[in-house]
């Protein structure tokens, strides 16, 4: 499993959801789990993955791509230039 | 991608045919260095990473025909341009390496400073890279690099990305926190650990904050900085409309880093690192 959380600061609820609509309507293979919410002065999104290689693609294919599409349909793209994010690969519970 | 495939791939060929755009675009990347480094007539100095070799015939200048300097990279084009700019130089004392620094075999204790452009983040193993770097210096010899800092100190180059690839298809992989990539050492503890893991003392790590101001017209100058980076290579394959989608799409993203005379003005925040072999 592999998980991601990703500090977007200055990022209101809006404009993460102005990306989000970008993403298309397909689960992305291989997601999990997803929250999101606000976090001190913008937004947080915690998702976790079966494999660090489904989150790759998925970042590559399609996230980058919506933040692009987001940025020139208003998000101001300095915001979405500025974020953090922390990974952490483990094994599955055993139950 | 690993570094050798990327470099001596469509990055390395795009360096190497736009190299005097290219250097437009970086000079300012390195010219603090180049003074801090402040190579002294009849120094032995190495350049780690010299690409297309503009800071490697910078520090001859600096050095003069009783020195010596080496640039090393691991870009097969872009030491073929730097050979040619060597030799429309005249630079005799001036010799180019086809290297990764990581493995690369130099003659120790033979160097009294090494200097790097930009290049350090991108290693695998950075530390493996740093001792064989001060293995080269003589006891004394001193290291001059600059690394880019994170993100948002560089808003130009996740811009970039997210103004092109809409128009393109799709990217490669994209570096993790930590990984070898342009913000591999935005923690400024990273480089330190770095240098001082590999034996170096006097590790400083200050910032500097340059701005690119790079000649040429803007859609010119949005298709370089696009070959630059991670969709480069989708570019280079995309039909002519695509390309021209791509660069307007970089374009309207970097609208607020245009100056009055409508060129790009672009902020870039560095580390400066400075060390010494004991």
């Amino acid at each position: 499993m592999f998980g991601v959380v990703q500090d977007m600061p200055q990022v209101s609820e809006a404009e993460y959801r102005l990306v989000e609509s970008h993403l298309g309507p397909d689960r992305p293979a291989g997601l999990l789990a997803h929250v999101s919410g606000p976090m001190d002065g913008g937004w947080r999104v915690i998702n976790v993955w079966s494999s660090e290689d489904d989150f790759r693609r998925f970042q590559s294919e399609r996230l980058i791509r919506a933040a692009g599409l987001a940025a020139q349909s208003g998000l101001d793209p300095t915001k979405a230039a500025r974020f953090t994010a922390l990974t952490v690969s483990g094994e599955d519970m055993p139950f | 991608m690993h570094q050798l495939e990327y470099w001596n791939d469509y990055a390395g060929e795009s360096w190497a045919r736009n190299a005097g755009g290219l250097e437009g675009l970086n000079a300012a990347l390195g010219a603090r260095a180049l003074d801090v480094a402040a190579a002294q007539p009849g120094e032995h100095v190495i350049d780690v990473g010299c690409g297309t070799g503009a800071t490697t015939l910078a520090l001859a200048e600096q050095v003069g025909p009783t020195g010596r300097v080496l640039g090393m990279d691991l870009s097969s084009p872009m030491i073929e341009v730097a050979r040619q700019l060597r030799a429309e130089a005249g630079m005799r004392w001036v010799g180019f390496m086809e290297a990764d620094v990581e493995t690369a075999a130099l003659v120790a204790d033979s160097f009294d400073l090494a200097f790097s452009r930009m290049c350090l983040m991108l290693l695998d193993d950075p530390v493996r890279g740093a001792r064989t770097i001060a293995g080269a210096l003589r006891h004394g010899g001193r290291l001059v690099a600059t690394t880019f800092r994170s993100a948002a100190d560089n808003p130009w180059l996740p811009l970039v990305v997210m103004g092109a690839v809409p128009y393109l298809d799709g990217l490669p992989p994209l570096p993790l926190p930590g990984e070898p990539g342009p913000f591999a050492f935005a923690d400024p503890a990273r480089p330190h650990h770095v240098f001082t893991e590999a034996g170096f003392v006097d590790v400083h790590v200050e910032p500097l904050d340059t701005v690119m101001k790079p000649d040429g017209a803007p859609e010119d100058v949005a298709g370089l900085l696009i070959q630059l980076g991670p969709a480069g290579g989708s570019y280079l394959r995309a039909a002519e409309d695509r390309q021209a989608a791509a660069r307007a799409g970089v374009l309207k993203l970097l609208a607020a880093y245009r100056d009055g005379d409508g060129q790009l003005s672009l902020p870039n925040g560095s580390w400066l690192i400075t060390a010494r072999r004991p």
